[in-house]
């Protein structure tokens, strides 16, 4: 259970499906770096991410979505206020 | 073509493996089944078994066995076969209530042809670290690996292989042969190539809606105890742990 509280919800999204404290999120996390974050999680977070900012995520950026802050600018393309 | 080895009440079966014999150089034989009552019975058996070895120049002689039999675990050892690997044998009945992914994710299935085997086989090649052979380390790790670019060469020449695509893309192979009798899948070999790792769950997905959609109600895999990646996502797509597999082999 994660009882951080953060007003980023791209933050937001990841420590709650990765199941880790927001504290530990932040723009140069990466994938595979820990345990959480693997392929399967990563789908998760995709999910997540499209469900919280109401946008579509493409698979090249599924596969380019290699840190918090590529998701990021990802989303920001989108047109999400990130 | 099998051989058994038995007194009655104990048996050992083995057979000659060319596949592998084909990659490693030089002659393989599979230990597929040791049934044994006692330590002292194994002892003529193993005998006879390495007997036919000799006669048929086997210089590499591996096998699996439940790793809940201690008398062949014990049997085996004092013999002078070393343990090699454990691994996993896995199941799914039916194929409702996989995990959700963004449909857009799920890449689809086609039957592989001759001209995809270059790739396929760099697939099996630079990115399968774990596969479905024993994990030995005396063995050339180079040839290990030719083991599972020769396989997937075969099963694509048997009709039994798919690539994964994604937008005209290969992303992956997935290969299973359905029983004649429609009753089970055996999963053979399934992966995501390195730059598409991340779509690893999509295309398990896709390969277990596809055996749904066929009317097979299970499927079957074994899995290294090695590849925790492999062991996680069985996990996630709801697949029940069955036996635990003792690895052994041995020179001669």
């Amino acid at each position: 259970m994660n009882d951080s509280v953060t007003e980023d919800k791209v933050v937001a999204v990841f420590a709650r499906v990765l199941g880790i404290p927001a504290e530990s999120v932040n723009d140069e996390l990466r994938y595979a770096t820990i345990p959480q974050w693997d392929s399967i999680a990563h789908m998760s977070v995709v999910a997540a991410l499209e469900e919280a900012f109401g946008v579509m995520i493409d698979m090249d950026e599924v596969i380019d979505m290699s840190s918090v802050g590529k998701a990021r600018d990802i989303l920001r393309k989108h047109g999400a206020a990130v | 073509m099998n051989v058994i080895f038995g007194n009655g009440e104990d048996r050992l079966v083995a057979r000659l493996t060319p596949w592998d014999e084909r990659a490693l150089g030089f002659v393989t034989a599979e230990v597929t089944a040791v049934e044994i009552s006692s330590i002292h019975a194994a002892g003529p058996l193993l005998e006879q078994l390495e007997q036919w070895c000799h006669a048929n120049a086997v210089r590499y002689l591996f096998g699996r066995i439940d790793a809940a039999q201690p008398i062949a675990k014990a049997a085996l050892l004092l013999h002078g076969y070393a343990f090699m690997e454990t691994s996993l044998t896995v199941s799914r009945s039916g194929f409702a209530n996989l995990p959700q992914v963004p449909r857009g994710m799920l890449p689809t299935l086609r039957p592989a042809t001759a001209d995809d085997i270059v790739e396929l086989r760099r697939i099996a090649a630079n990115d399968f670290t774990h596969g479905r052979f024993l994990e030995d380390p005396d063995i050339d790790p180079q040839c290990a690996t030719l083991r599972t670019a020769n396989w997937i060469e075969d099963l694509v020449k048997d009709d039994l292989a798919f690539v994964a695509e994604s937008r005209g893309r290969t992303i992956g192979f997935h290969a299973e042969r359905v029983a004649a009798d429609r009753s089970n899948c055996d999963l053979l070999l399934t992966g995501a190539t390195g730059a598409y790792a991340m779509l690893a769950l999509p295309l398990w997905i896709t390969a277990l809606e596809s055996l749904g959609a066929r009317g097979i109600p299970q499927c079957t895999t074994l899995v290294s105890a090695a590849n925790t990646g492999i062991i996680n996502l069985y996990a996630r797509l709801g697949f029940h742990f069955n036996r635990t597999l003792f690895g052994f082999r041995k020179f001669l």
